[in-house]
């Protein structure tokens, strides 16, 4: 039985999805990118597995605490 | 919770396939453009995976909460995501320094074998939806190869 935040959790994977294909191409345009925009970029890529890594090392600390 | 495991890494692999296959490089511009435009493509393809990788993480953790996932199964998922999001991570620095699509190519090249040799070490006991992450870390980023 699925509870409420697994459902949650597959609309958000879908809605993540369905947002995907708007930001792929907007820089194909050969439209001039300074490294700031790099950076930011990197930024936002870097975020999320940044929070993957805390809180998979903070599930592996629960456990050897327990 | 398999079931959505798999459903959940399926579209994974599938957007950021299709997102590493839509990234495109405009020939008439100069070298350093072509490495940050291409970096940047990249770099939203990855994120979205990211953001995707983290959904799964996120049910796995509320899946063992309520008792449905073994202790050990969640301790083996977590210690190979933690290794692959290191990796990601370390890989998307080399990215963002690359100023040439030669170079940025040698990078996703050489991101793509550490990837293959965690799952190479890992091959006897990787969890279902960690091996699957990994594969498509190098599904996505194989396909940008073919475009750099």
């Amino acid at each position: 039985m699925l509870s409420a935040e697994m459902i949650l959790g597959a609309i958000k994977l879908v809605s993540t999805l369905v947002n995907m294909g708007v930001g792929t191409a907007q820089h194909a345009d050969g439209s001039t990118l300074t490294q700031e925009q790099v950076d930011a970029a990197y930024a936002k890529a870097d975020a999320p597995f940044k929070r993957i890594e805390d809180r998979s090392q903070a599930e592996l600390d629960k456990l050897n605490k327990g | 919770m398999r079931k959505l495991q798999r459903f959940s890494i399926a579209i994974v692999v599938a957007s950021l396939s299709v997102s590493c296959a839509l990234l495109r490089i405009n020939p008439n511009t100069s070298e350093v453009q072509q490495a940050r435009a291409a970096a940047v493509q990249i770099f939203e393809a990855v994120e979205k995976g990211g953001l995707m990788l983290e959904q799964v993480q996120i049910l796995e953790i509320q899946a063992f909460d309520s008792g449905r996932i073994q202790v050990e199964t969640h301790r083996a998922f977590h210690t190979r995501l933690l290794i692959t999001t290191k990796l990601v991570r370390l890989g998307l620095t080399q990215i963002q320094k690359a100023t040439s699509l030669p170079e940025l190519k040698n990078t996703v090249t050489m991101l793509i074998d550490d990837i293959k040799d965690v799952q190479k070490e890992f091959a006897a006991q990787l969890p279902l939806a960690v091996g699957a992450g990994l594969n498509l870390l190098i599904t996505g980023l194989s396909f940008a190869l073919l475009i750099l």
